[in-house]
This record gives C-alpha cells, sequence and structure tokens, in this order.
C-alpha cells in the first residue's frame, strides 16, 4: 500500500502549483473527510498508525501551503531539489493574482475552535464580547464586529457550520427581509455563537428581539 | 475468446447474485450471448434469480466428470441469448477446490463459446473465491455502504491484491530468497508491504516488474442498496483513495439504488430490471451494463498461477 512518503505538498492535498487559498482550503477539508477515524470511505482500510501518519501528512501539508512566507520557501526548496522544475511555477504565480478576500489563508496552525479560545485570552476581545453581550438587542455588525476582531472569515465559519455564507452575509448586514425562517434562523445564530464561543442563548434572544423590533416600527411607518 | 466478468466482494447479502443475475440479462438484451455461472459453491442461489426450478445436473457433473465437457451443463433460462450453469448439487467437496480441479474449471470457463461469461462468486476471502476473482481484468466487486460491508470489501481488496503479488513472482524469476519466503505455505502473515520491501531488499531490479504487473490488474466497483441520505460521492472518493494507495487500478461503475421492490421480485422468481425496467435501479444497472460492453478487452491468463 502507498502513502505519502515522496510526495509533494500539493500531491498529498490534490491541487495544482498555482492553487489559491481558497482551492487549498477545500481540498484540505476533503482530505480529511477521507482520512479521518470514523470516515466511511477509508473504514478499516489503514492501521491506525498509517492513518495517523496520513493526516501528519496531510496537516503538514495544508500548515506550509496556506502560509504564504512558508509555501515560497517550500517552492524554492521544491525547485531547488528539482522535484518541480522552476519553470512550473514561473507559469503560475499564485501570488500575482488577487486572493478571495474572504477565503484568504488561515493566519493560524490550530483548528478554529482552539484559535477562539486562545483570542478570548486577549484583553479587547472579552471587552469587546462583553459590551456586545450586556446589550439587549443585539445587531448583525456586532457579530461581525466580533469575528473580525477575532480574525476570522465568513469562509471558516462555514466551514464549521455549514451555514452558507450568504446567509451569514444577511444576518451580520441585518438585512431582515432576506433571512431564513425563524426556526432556521435560530438555529443558525445558535451555531455562529458557539463558534465565537459566546452564550447562545443570548445572542438568538438578543438579535430576535432587534428583529422583531425593526419589524414594528416599520409597520408602525406605514 | 469470451469476456468473463466475476462478481465478488467479501461480504455475504451484498447482493453479488442480484447484481450478477440482473447484468447478465440485460447485456442478453443487448444481443450478446450470455452465460451466468454460479460458482457461489456450497451457498449458491443464482438460480432463484433465474426463476429456474429444475437445478438437477450443473457443475457438479463436469467436477465429478460424469460429463466430459462443460457445455454440456449450460442450461436455457427464459430470457433470450442468457443460459446458466448451477452449482447446487456441488458437494462439500467441491467447495473445497483442489488446485488442479480449480485450474480444470478455469480453462473450461475460457472455452466455452459466448460472448461473456458471468461468475457469481462467494463471500468470503477463500483462495478458490480470490482466484476465480482472478481469472479476468473485468471483475466486478459489489459492496454496500456500510462499515461492515466497507470493512470486508477492503479485506477482499487486500485478499486479492496479495494473491496477485504472490502470482507475479511465482510466474517471473524473482531472487530465489523472495520466491520461497513468498511462496512457502508457512508464510501466511505476510503482507503486500512486506512483499515489496523483501522485492526491493534482494531484487531492486524487479522493483518495476512488480509495480507494473500490478498495475495492470484492474477492479471495477459497484455500491449496491444505495439509499440517497447516504451522501453521495462515496463511490467515488473511495476510487480516488484506492487509485492512490495501491499499485492497482479502481473504477466506480456506479450505484445501485435500494428498492423494496427486489425482494418481492425475487419471490415471485422474476428478474428485477425486466419487471421494473424505469426503476431508478434498474437505469443504473442498465448504465453499468453499457460501461461493460462498449469497449472489449481480452482476459488475462493466470490459469499456471498456483
Amino acid at each position: 500500500m502507498k502513502t505519502f512518503k515522496g510526495k509533494t505538498h500539493y500531491e498529498v492535498l490534490g491541487v495544482p502549483l498555482d492553487a489559491q487559498a481558497g482551492e487549498i482550503k477545500r481540498a484540505y477539508q476533503e482530505a480529511l473527510t477521507l482520512y479521518e477515524e470514523n470516515s466511511l470511505v477509508t473504514y478499516s482500510l489503514f492501521s491506525d498508525a498509517q492513518r495517523s501518519q496520513l493526516l501528519q501528512a496531510i496537516d503538514n501539508a495544508y500548515h506550509t501551503l496556506s502560509d504564504n512566507a512558508r509555501r515560497s520557501a517550500y517552492n524554492r526548496m521544491l525547485i531547488d531539489t528539482e522535484e518541480v522544475s522552476a519553470e512550473l511555477f514561473q507559469a503560475c504565480n499564485p501570488h500575482e493574482r488577487p486572493a478571495a478576500s474572504t477565503l484568504r489563508p488561515l493566519p493560524r496552525q490550530c483548528d478554529l475552535k482552539n484559535w477562539v479560545k486562545i483570542k478570548w485570552a486577549e484583553e479587547k476581545i472579552r471587552q469587546c464580547a462583553g459590551e456586545i453581550m450586556r446589550q439587549e438587542h443585539i445587531a448583525g455588525k456586532d457579530l461581525k464586529q466580533l469575528r473580525e476582531i477575532m480574525d476570522i472569515t465568513l469562509a471558516e465559519i462555514f466551514a464549521v457550520t455549514r451555514i452558507p455564507t450568504y446567509v451569514l452575509e444577511r444576518i451580520e448586514a441585518d438585512r431582515y427581509d432576506e433571512l431564513p425562517a425563524e426556526v432556521f434562523l435560530r438555529g443558525f445564530l445558535k451555531s455562529y455563537a458557539q463558534t465565537l464561543q459566546v452564550d447562545p442563548m443570548s445572542v438568538v434572544v438578543g438579535y430576535l428581539k432587534r428583529l422583531k423590533h425593526a419589524h414594528h416600527s416599520s409597520q408602525n411607518c406605514k | 475468446m469470451p469476456e468473463i466478468i466475476p462478481i465478488g466482494g467479501g461480504k455475504g447479502g451484498a447482493g453479488k447474485s442480484f447484481i450478477a443475475a440482473n447484468l447478465g440479462a440485460l447485456i442478453a438484451k443487448k444481443g450478446h450471448q450470455v452465460v451466468l455461472v454460479d460458482l457461489d459453491l456450497g451457498a449458491s442461489n443464482l438460480h432463484t434469480f433465474l426463476g429456474i426450478k429444475n437445478t438437477s445436473g450443473g457443475l457438479n457433473l463436469f467436477m465429478t466428470k460424469q460429463v466430459q465437457q462443460l457445455a454440456q451443463v449450460v442450461v436455457p433460462t427464459h430470457h433470450a441469448n442468457l443460459s446458466f450453469v448451477n452449482s447446487v448439487n456441488c458437494s462439500m467437496q467441491i467447495a473445497n477446490l483442489y488446485h488442479a480441479q480449480k485450474v480444470k474449471l478455469i480453462n473450461a470457463l475460457k472455452g466455452l463459446s459466448f460472448d461473456y461469461i458471468i461468475l457469481d462468486l462467494g463471500a468470503g476471502t477463500h483462495f478458490n473465491t480470490l482466484d476465480f476473482f482472478l481469472t479476468s481484468n473485468k471483475s466486478i466487486l459489489v459492496c454496500t455502504p456500510e462499515p461492515t460491508a466497507i470493512e470486508n470489501a477492503f479485506r477482499f481488496i487486500k485478499a486479492v491484491y496479495l494473491r496477485k503479488l504472490k502470482q507475479i513472482i511465482h510466474l517471473n524469476a524473482f531472487h530465489k530468497v523472495i520466491k520461497k519466503a513468498v511462496l512457502d505455505e508457512g508464510h501466511d502473515e505476510l503482507g503486500s508491504a512486506d512483499i515489496i520491501d523483501l522485492v526491493l531488499k534482494y531484487d531492486p531490479d524487479h522493483e518495476m516488474l512488480l509495480r507494473e504487473s500490478i498495475s495492470h490488474f484492474h477492479f471495477k466497483f459497484i455500491l449496491n442498496q444505495f439509499r440517497k441520505h447516504m451522501g453521495t460521492g462515496l463511490g467515488e472518493k473511495i476510487e480516488i483513495v484506492c487509485n492512490r494507495h495501491f499499485y492497482s487500478k479502481f473504477h466506480f461503475l456506479g450505484y445501485v439504488q435500494f428498492d423494496d421492490r427486489v425482494f418481492e421480485s425475487v419471490l415471485r422468481k422474476s428478474l428485477f430490471t425486466l419487471s421494473y425496467p424505469d426503476s431508478s435501479a434498474s437505469a443504473s444497472l442498465e448504465q453499468i451494463a453499457t460501461q461493460l460492453t462498449g469497449h472489449r478487452t481480452t482476459a488475462v491468463n493466470l490459469t499456471e498461477a498456483s
């Protein structure tokens, strides 16, 4: 049975040399669904030792390719050791293209959950979250603010919660008329709050209060 | 030269006989001459799917030398172009074929004058089952999308793969240390990786030959009893992973949807795809039959192997 031995990071993730950040991230998530312990796709195919080796290789590949500096150094190494010819890289320089802003690479090595935990240790984040959570009404822009100071993208929220990014955008922009039905909205708000590790109930109640308040005032105006 | 399509897969109840009978009928309907051979010796029930009640004679007569030619035990079915060899009367001794008997049977199968010979194999990883599976490069593995079935399918694949490696070593001039290690009966615990390591250590010149030969072998597979909620892409993903981690080629033929009416059509002794040609399961089987008959390749000759 072949392992990832001798494979480049690009081959491990199955992405082309000019893969964009978003593509690399999707490939990484896809690879995890194939190789994680309870995946049906590879059920019992590998021993525990083999599986952890494969997952380690996937993590290494992602860690390197998702960071521009590390990726450049790695590319240079591939060229120096003649594993990949320089012309191939010249044909496709990823840094010259504008990266999709919502899909920029992760600035971190750990998963989102640990990242949020680390961020919570910062004074300014505790303060900001405290202020938001003390309000009776919670607006989408408050959630957005909290998310942004934690340096988390919508794509990452999507990766964890599977809430489509366009729905997240609507929630954050308080575009109340375009939101899904309340029963879904409650669920979305709850998982969004859980991802940011703030009290889900307060977020759901605060957000819906503001939404209903807005509805009332618009009806009164009519 | 007939094209042999062995249908196997580690787990019992995955639908090997169902797939064999229905694919046979669909290929026959396209105008090809097809014979279905029940090789699930000791646990055969392919005749049930075909609605054949008279199960006297069959493979048993050929194996016990009561008839000289395998063609003499081939019987027609209710369907045009579709013939059948039953193994209902094969005793338990025959379930454990001797090597010579197996070679005789495989050669006789290859000598039948049909376009397609579909072999319905038994469950498990007995080496006879593996050898029947290895008689052709068009072998199909049938699996259901459940953890236990997938576990057995991978075990089957690994067993076939190992058997194939051993055949290659047996048939070629590898270093004597390797031959001894691989072909000695006492080394059953030797895995595929160990064999490749041995070759790398003692006979690096033959490494390419080994890789080349093993890469010529193709596995095709079908996911049967598939239900909508089981998540899309499972078959395609298994294909990707297997192609990545084995040297052999894997090709996913398609999903066959779960259908309650399969049970009922077996009870009525009628073939599902003919009773319900408009069901999605029948459409998938039709599509698979088309893939199998689209291009014809010749069967690989492996009979000399032990």
